[in-house]
């Protein structure tokens, strides 16, 4: 996972005014998932 | 540049009310006690800081109620819109902005602006019930006098960094115990695949034997060793057979055993919700909450006809102040009208109903604090109770769902039974078969018969236990992120899950403090700036330090040096300069475009020199800010509510 490019998707979730739970929650998922497929792929 | 104002039906003002302010200039709101005035500052705060969703942040939704901008639905009588109407309006409209709040008495909003920033409540707007005064004065339930961490954190976006941080841990945490779940199972499996590996040793060693003993079995009687060999062969297929199916049995009645407990726990669990519930008397604890808020209310109403005419005498006083510094002389006593007052006199008559009139607001914010509290805890506990509703609703589904799978899982496990019988038959006539077939043979062939059929047996039995374990080694998948995965990929999974989130953790932590440490660098030039131009020459330094905490230095009117002061020990008025500066270093750090300031019931509570300079600097600021700044002044005059625009 590239990280710099993680780091930009925090920045983002962080200057959306108010990042509530929901938000947060979907984006951690969305990050997990991608370490999942990532995984598989190498494998 | 010119606003246009309606203010309808907030709180003292009734009706339909319109005003113009004036950008640039100070708009100086003037009407006599309980004329309007925190009124129509309620109105422009409400409509500048109601987020477009209609819903403040939980922080802010506190400010707001102690502001008395946000209508709390329990208790009409404080809410927002006048006691008599049903529906309140607050528009503001100046160049191409068209902003308007509408709403109703229950706090269903009708009409929301759409640029709302609720952080307007703490950063744009000076009255005696803010966060900064409050503070400062000791009176804030939340922090001590000169904790500042809120300010730099929920104003700025440490907080969010903060919050993103918080999930991410509990992430991490989740993903750190099914590593160590996947581990403990991926050991229990090692253990297995051992085992499988010695089994199978085990089945080539007879496998060479059998190959051995061969040539003089097959000397024994061709075709009844061919028949033989056919009816071993079955039974070993059909032993094998009976071994998987007992294997399936066997999970499938621990999977029946594990229904069967969660049959039970969620029974219990629903016993314990119901009976909870049972607890929880809403009406019993809505009628304690509303006669003891009835009491506060009469509370606070008797306190408020106390301050009110404390007010009056204030202003009685200030009047006669004004008066005497022209004339230089005695005056006719303010209240009695016999007799005649001085100057010193009424300095000290103004310095004792000041006093009074803080310790009326003093108590009347301490009963607000505990009415807030009071309907906190009710709110609470009608959440609580629609939680625990809503979980036994879920739990009732839950039940559900697990009887009928236990129910189908059952007749699976029948049918297993059923199918184990029916093998073990089988297998039984095929065993008569072959002794039959075995009485043909004589005793050295029957020797070899029977260490072949021993070795034989051996290895189906072995046979059997490689198939159990195999089957076992099927059921180890386990999903991640709704993916069947193998364990060994799973703990790869988790690894590198916890590497990302441990590094996306320390990303927000020095996001969060870099947030922290640019917002108090630029409140703090901010303040350098005031002071530079406010002149409040009793005070060297005002500053956020490292830790966030205010540091004053102020002067010793003995020695003449500046020394460190404790926020909590500087007098009513320094805190109140102090206030100040806070609050409009607040708005320049925090929300620089928003072109509103207001101070409410602020100018009155300084010394008239001092009030003269700071309505001075406020003119001029607004000038070269092209702002709207907005404060309230109390008067004797009979009229009604106006504005007074001052400024080139």
């Amino acid at each position: 996972m590239n990280l710099e490019e993680l780091e930009k998707r925090i920045d983002k979730l962080a200057r959306s005014r108010t990042p509530n739970g929901k938000s947060i929650e979907r984006f951690i998922s969305e990050i997990l998932k991608e370490i999942v497929e990532e995984t598989l792929n190498d494998s | 540049m010119i606003a246009e104002l309606t203010i309808e039906n907030i709180g003292g003002l009734r009706g339909k009310n319109k005003y113009q302010l004036e950008s640039g200039k100070l708009n100086i709101i003037k009407a006599s006690n309980a004329g309007g005035k925190t009124s129509l500052v309620r109105g422009i705060a409400s409509v500048l800081s109601i987020p477009n969703n209609g819903q403040y942040d939980i922080f802010f939704l506190r400010e707001a109620q102690k502001l008395g901008i946000k209508t709390d639905e329990r208790n009409p009588r404080e809410s927002l819109v006048n006691i008599h109407a049903r529906i309140a309006k607050a528009e503001l409209k100046y160049g191409e902005t068209f902003e308007s709040y509408e709403l109703e008495k229950n706090g269903n909003y009708l009409r929301l602006p759409s640029k709302g920033d609720q952080r307007f409540l703490f950063a744009g707007l000076l009255s005696g019930s803010s966060k900064v005064l409050r503070q400062l004065d000791g009176m804030d339930e939340e922090n001590e006098p000169d904790d500042f961490l809120w300010a730099v954190t929920r104003l700025s976006n440490a907080k969010n960094y903060d919050d993103i941080s918080e999930h991410l841990k509990t992430s991490r945490e989740d993903i750190a115990e099914r590593k160590t779940r996947t581990e403990k199972e991926l050991e229990r499996i090692s253990s297995l695949e051992s085992d499988k590996k010695n089994l199978e040793h085990e089945l080539e060693v007879i496998e060479d034997k059998l190959t051995e003993l061969e040539p003089k079995f097959r000397k024994v009687s061709p075709d009844l060793i061919a028949r033989r060999k056919n009816t071993g062969r079955e039974i070993e297929k059909q032993t094998k057979e009976i071994g998987k199916k007992k294997g399936e049995l066997s999970k499938s009645e621990q999977e029946a055993n594990n229904m069967a407990g969660n049959v039970e726990k969620t029974k219990a669990e629903i016993k314990k919700i119901e009976d909870d519930l049972k607890n929880i008397d809403l009406e019993y604890s809505k009628g304690l909450v509303e006669k003891k808020i009835e009491e506060i209310n009469r509370e606070i109403s008797n306190l408020k006809k106390a301050r009110t005419e404390i007010e009056g005498k204030l202003s009685l006083f200030q009047i006669a102040q004004v008066e005497l510094r022209e004339r230089k002389d005695e005056v006719k006593c303010p209240l009695c009208g016999d007799g005649t007052i001085s100057f010193n006199e009424i300095t000290e008559n103004l310095e004792e109903l000041r006093k009074k009139k803080n310790g009326f607001n003093a108590n009347i914010l301490d009963l607000n604090q505990e009415k807030s509290k009071l309907e906190r805890s009710f709110v609470e506990l009608k959440e609580k109770k629609t939680n625990i509703e809503t979980s036994l609703e879920s739990r009732k589904t839950t039940l559900n769902n697990l009887m009928n799978a236990q129910k189908s899982k059952e007749r699976d496990t029948n049918q297993l039974h059923f199918d184990i019988e029916r093998i073990e038959k089988k297998i039984e006539d095929l065993n008569q078969k072959l002794e039959k077939l075995k009485q043909g043979i004589n005793p050295e062939d029957e020797k070899i018969n029977n260490q072949y059929s021993e070795l034989e047996k051996e290895r189906a039995q072995i046979s059997i236990r490689i198939g159990e374990i195999l089957e076992k080694l099927k059921q180890t998948s386990i999903e991640v992120q709704g993916i069947s995965v193998d364990l060994k990929t799973a703990i790869e999974i988790s690894e590198k899950s916890m590497k990302t989130m441990d590094h996306c953790i320390e990303y927000c932590r020095t996001k969060a403090e870099e947030q922290r440490r640019k917002a108090s660098e630029r409140f703090n030039t901010h303040i350098k700036k005031l002071m530079e131009n406010l002149r409040f020459e009793e005070f060297r330094t005002v500053k956020l330090n490292n830790e966030y905490k205010l540091y004053v230095e102020r002067l010793n009117p003995e020695t003449g040096d500046y020394v460190f002061q404790q926020v909590r020990s500087l007098s009513t008025s320094e805190k109140l300069s102090v206030a100040l500066i806070l609050q409009l270093a607040l708005k320049e750090t925090y929300i620089p475009d928003t072109r509103f300031f207001i101070l409410d019931e602020i100018i009155e509570d300084f010394d008239e020199e001092r009030g003269k300079e700071i309505l001075d600097y406020l003119e001029k600021k607004a000038g070269e800010t092209d702002w709207f700044v907005i404060v309230t002044k109390l008067t004797e005059e009979e009229k009604p509510l106006y504005i007074d625009i001052r400024g080139e």
